[in-house]
């Protein structure tokens, strides 16, 4: 009878701490504490696309350099160690990479120490260390640069991730009616890693403080110094045909501000 | 008693409800390390940490080379352009894809790829995993992604069940790159009757192979020079003078060198022929067109090989060379039962 009953006992405890075993400890304290003063606020920095001073739409017609009507089928690109600029100038980290699809835009939330903020730093980009000859299949799905997230941003044939994505069809012929005429412009490679400064004051509060980065697509073929004719140059993978992943590389570049 | 035993039961239970995912393991699904012993002579065989070979990562490995679930229509797997009886290789000048897509480039052999640094003729792709990827992406092979794929896999209790006893998760991007690739690995080639001769078979050659044999280590040809034994190749990547002008830019089309243009990975000479056709792009159809352009000397560009000079060989010399290609085939690797579906 006594060996059952401790028997029992023990099972009783052992199942006790078995059903505890998925669960967080639940202490309470009554003692009430003082609120404490807030050190740090949240930073929403909001990436999207515009067109001039109209929102930017995936499949809207728009022209272009020649007033040609075109359209925007993709528009996608990596964006990489996002930091924010103190008044002293050290950088506060805000994000490792992420993909920004522009059709939709998004937004990078992070907390950040109450203060006065001079500007943002980024890439456009996948910085060289996790680009060339990286197995995208070696992150789990929900990382930005695996093979299920990265959404056809790696280049299976040359490894290495596409940066930036811009390519849809234009009517050649002026036909809104006739928008067969395709461009592409996939941009990446390790020299192809655009460094963004952005001076924007700014300061960070107990709240939350948003800043628009703003890419601005009226101008990725055409600028003070250089306009792209998309009837002779329409298509760059990078490699193959670097000198216009250059050209477009430099207007994309210009082509970001902050509202 | 009885309340003893049912006490037991309910703690066992307890305690395996509370463990993640228990598995009760058939033994065709315990898996063991494969070992993977690279020939005499050949260079050590390296494996990446997360994809060392197991029995059950190339039994999966090999289903998946053979599944036509991987394309699109249902209709092309990567056995498709490798096809064992051809050493991996097929006998297209150009892959076919699905709808009867044409590639740009010949299907390589498979022969020994464990040992290649890098892969396509371009080099443009560092490992066997990542080259996995490709087929899938391109619209003129599978044209299906790899995503997709894997979600047809995951509705497969076989596929599923191997999948999680060889690598610990279910069918996705990282499984399949990782079990093909373990597959490949496991084909290799070092049984031909040169090999035979090398290890000290006097009567394995006939004496126009041995002829040719010394022709292809010779400085006159300088064939070794590029095809290095014991793997037959230097991977080295070559401008042979095919053409005055490159429609398939080769190497230059991965790194945008005009040095690189038309420059090509040697290819082992290993199995070569049941690998025909041959060249990049498929166009010369039998090793006699291959000998005669390398004893021509071939096209003038200015990426030409300095050793691609003409040769000035006889006929009888070029027949002898082509005997000692012959003398490459490993019978017992194109016909092995191991390695089919």
């Amino acid at each position: 009878m006594k060996t059952q009953l401790s028997f029992w006992l023990g099972a009783a405890l052992l199942i006790g701490t078995l059903a505890g075993c998925n669960k967080e400890d639940e202490t309470t304290d009554p003692t009430p504490t003082p609120t404490p003063t807030p050190t740090s606020g949240t930073v929403e920095v909001n990436f999207r696309a515009a067109w001039g001073d109209q929102p930017f739409a995936i499949g809207t017609t728009y022209a272009d350099p020649f007033d040609r009507p075109m359209v925007v089928e993709t528009f996608k690109a990596y964006i990489s160690e996002l930091h924010a600029i103190k008044a002293d100038g050290s950088h506060v980290h805000v994000a490792d990479v992420d993909l920004v699809n522009f059709g939709t835009g998004a937004t990078f939330s992070h907390s950040l120490p109450i203060g006065d903020y001079i500007g943002l730093h980024f890439g456009v980009g996948v910085p060289a260390d996790l680009n060339t000859g990286q197995d995208p299949a070696q992150y789990a799905s929900s990382h930005p640069l695996s093979v299920e997230s990265s959404q056809g941003m790696f280049w299976t044939w040359n490894s290495g991730y596409i940066f930036n994505k811009f390519e849809g069809k234009l009517a050649l012929d002026n036909d809104p009616n006739n928008m067969v005429d395709p461009y592409a412009f996939h941009i990446g490679t390790d020299n192809f890693y655009l460094d963004v400064h952005i001076d924007h004051a700014f300061s960070i509060t107990s709240g939350t403080t948003g800043i628009d980065v703003v890419f601005d697509a009226s101008t990725f073929l055409t600028g003070a110094d250089d306009t792209i004719d998309l009837a002779t140059d329409n298509i760059t993978h990078t490699m193959g045909n670097m000198p216009l992943a250059n050209r477009f590389n430099a207007l994309f570049g210009n082509s970001i501000r902050v509202e | 008693m009885m309340r003893r035993i049912t006490a037991y039961l309910f703690i066992a239970t307890a305690i395996v409800a509370c463990r993640p995912d228990p598995v009760a393991l058939e033994p065709e699904l315990r898996d063991s390390p494969l070992p993977l012993a690279a020939p005499h002579g050949f260079p050590p065989l390296v494996q990446p940490d997360d994809n060392q070979a197991t029995r059950l990562r190339v039994e999966l490995g090999k289903l998946l080379f053979f599944d036509e679930r991987m394309s699109r229509t249902g209709t092309v797997s990567c056995g498709s352009c490798h096809q064992p009886a051809e050493a991996f290789a097929d006998d297209s000048p150009v892959s076919v894809g699905v709808e009867g897509r044409l590639g740009f480039r010949n299907a390589p052999t498979l022969t020994n790829v464990a040992w290649q640094p890098s892969l396509f003729m371009d080099g443009g792709v560092p490992t066997i995993e990542m080259q996995i990827l490709a087929p899938f992406d391109n619209h003129d092979e599978f044209a299906f992604p790899i995503t997709q794929a894997a979600d047809l896999l995951r509705g497969d209790e076989e596929i599923t069940e191997l999948s999680l006893a060889a690598y610990n998760r279910e069918p996705d991007a990282f499984v399949i790159t990782r079990a093909i690739a373990a597959f490949e690995r496991t084909l290799i080639s070092a049984n031909s009757r040169y090999d035979s001769y090398m290890r000290g078979d006097a009567n394995a050659l006939s004496s126009d192979e041995v002829a040719g044999m010394d022709l292809f280590m010779s400085s006159e040809t300088a064939c070794a020079s590029c095809h290095v034994p014991p793997l037959f190749t230097n991977f080295d990547f070559v401008n042979i003078g095919l053409y005055v002008v490159y429609d398939d830019i080769g190497r230059m089309r991965v790194t945008d060198d005009p040095a690189d243009n038309g420059r090509f990975k040697v290819p082992t000479l290993r199995n070569v022929s049941v690998t025909n056709p041959y060249m990049h792009d498929g166009s010369m159809a039998t090793l006699e067109e291959v000998i005669a352009h390398f004893n021509s000397g071939g096209a003038d560009h200015p990426n030409k090989h300095p050793s691609i000079q003409p040769l000035n060989l006889s006929s009888t010399q070029q027949q002898q060379l082509i005997a000692f290609l012959h003398a490459l085939t490993d019978d017992s690797f194109i016909t092995n039962p191991e390695h089919r579906p």
